[in-house]
């Protein structure tokens, strides 16, 4: 059994999807579409219906990238990974039976994809604030500074973790995915999962205290 | 003295487990320290947030999406495409396929048995005996029991002089022309034949035959 998490967890689903429904690409799909619930628009868009996939992007887009981002640590990977992921989604979606959710598919997809590739390249951490968006009105600056300081180096040294760890981590604290459905993700168990967490915190402290 | 295993200690700091549920805690020091230490990390490691991109980027990732699947099912689509519309390998093809429809329609419609009496010449016959490979075993033992002869010079010319002969002329043989004598002789009535056989017999008479 599963509760919720101890610590705050950032933006997940609810609020992106309300966001991307609203967005501008909205226009480009059909109004129905997006009213339609999961398996009706897998539906759909298996049936070929114009637009369909493209809600499935938009609902997903946003925690597909920051997975990505997660792993890779720059934006401009991050944003390849994503349109990488999502067009792997595309071809695979008429094997997908609806075992487990959308959400969960993708992210084994994305899991997938951003391990392959940080296997073959490592990770280009960018610099703070490069590509970011400023919101000057939303903090005072030297708080934000502060904030995406430490949010850079753990990031950095999440980056520096094993894959099992690394995924692990980032699947359970920052999609708040349960124990098992990581373990689906990833292919392993919930003991597994559970001690690759463990040991990824563990070794977080240690990166984030020796800098 | 057993410490908490990573299971254990995964489920206090996640919450699943409460703190007053494991007795141990109360008495060791070292996993009271590994907890707190594992709730601080989580703790820093939340802050870890991932930098929002301009607004503007979502709608340019799904862009960027569609474009990728539109070219993708339009490379799909278009292999097929593309090779029929490349003539090197359709026309060959299409011919072949003409050439072996029209191969399979000859040699079934050879290879069925024909009901109907062949009226075939001896000549052509033997000729195509002899020197038609493709036909089947039936048909070549159909033309070697042919029960016309094939040696009898009479017959050859004949089958020589009408092998050219269309159904036509066929069915005009011993026919004579109109405005001929044989026409003339062969078309008359009862009363003109009455006198014509009167008018030889007087000639015959006179002449004294």
């Amino acid at each position: 059994m599963e509760s919720s998490l101890a610590w705050s967890l950032p933006t997940g689903w609810a609020e992106p999807r309300k966001a991307a429904a609203k967005s501008a690409g909205q226009a480009l799909t059909d109004a129905g579409l997006s009213e339609l619930d999961e398996p009706a628009l897998v539906a759909a868009c298996r049936s070929g219906r114009p637009g369909a996939f493209d809600v499935i992007v938009e609902r997903h887009r946003r925690a597909v990238y920051q997975l990505c981002y997660r792993y890779v640590g720059n934006h401009d990977d991050a944003s390849d990974l994503a349109q990488d992921v999502f067009l792997r989604a595309y071809r695979g979606l008429k094997n997908f039976r609806g075992g487990s959710s959308l959400a969960t598919w993708l992210y084994r997809i994305g899991v997938n994809v951003c391990l392959n590739r940080v296997s073959a390249k490592a990770p280009q951490t960018e610099p703070i604030d490069e590509h970011q968006f400023v919101d000057v009105h939303a903090e005072p600056a030297s708080e934000k500074m502060l904030k995406d300081e430490r949010g850079a180096r753990v990031r950095a040294a999440i980056a520096q973790l094993p894959p099992k760890q690394r995924s692990a981590l980032i699947l359970r604290m920052y999609h708040d995915m349960s124990h098992q459905e990581i373990a689906d993700t990833l292919g392993s168990s919930v003991g597994a999962v559970k001690a690759n967490f463990f040991h990824a915190l563990g070794n977080l402290k240690k990166l984030l205290g020796s800098e | 003295m057993r410490h908490l295993t990573a299971d254990e200690l995964v489920d206090l700091v996640e919450g699943v487990a409460l703190e007053s549920d494991v007795p141990h805690l109360a008495t060791c020091a070292t996993c009271r320290q590994q907890l707190a230490e594992l709730r601080a990390t989580m703790a820093m490691a939340s802050d870890a947030r991932v930098p929002e991109p301009s607004p503007l980027f979502w709608d340019h990732l799904s862009s960027r999406v569609r474009e990728a699947v539109a070219a993708e099912g339009a490379a799909h689509a278009s292999w097929w495409r593309r090779l029929a519309s490349w003539p090197g390998v359709m026309a060959p093809m299409s011919v072949g396929a003409a050439a072996i429809l029209v191969s399979a329609i000859v040699l079934k419609t050879m290879s069925m048995p024909s009901n109907r009496p062949e009226v075939t010449s001896p000549v052509a016959s033997s000729a195509q005996a002899t020197t038609s490979s493709e036909l089947s075993g039936t048909s070549r033992v159909e033309l070697l029991n042919d029960s016309m002869p094939t040696d009898d010079p009479s017959l050859m010319l004949v089958a020589e002089l009408t092998d050219a002969l269309g159904w036509d002329d066929g069915g005009d043989g011993g026919e004579a022309q109109a405005g001929s004598a044989e026409h003339a002789v062969t078309h008359l009535s009862g009363d003109e034949l009455s006198e014509l056989e009167r008018l030889l017999k007087e000639e015959l008479r006179v002449k004294g035959a």
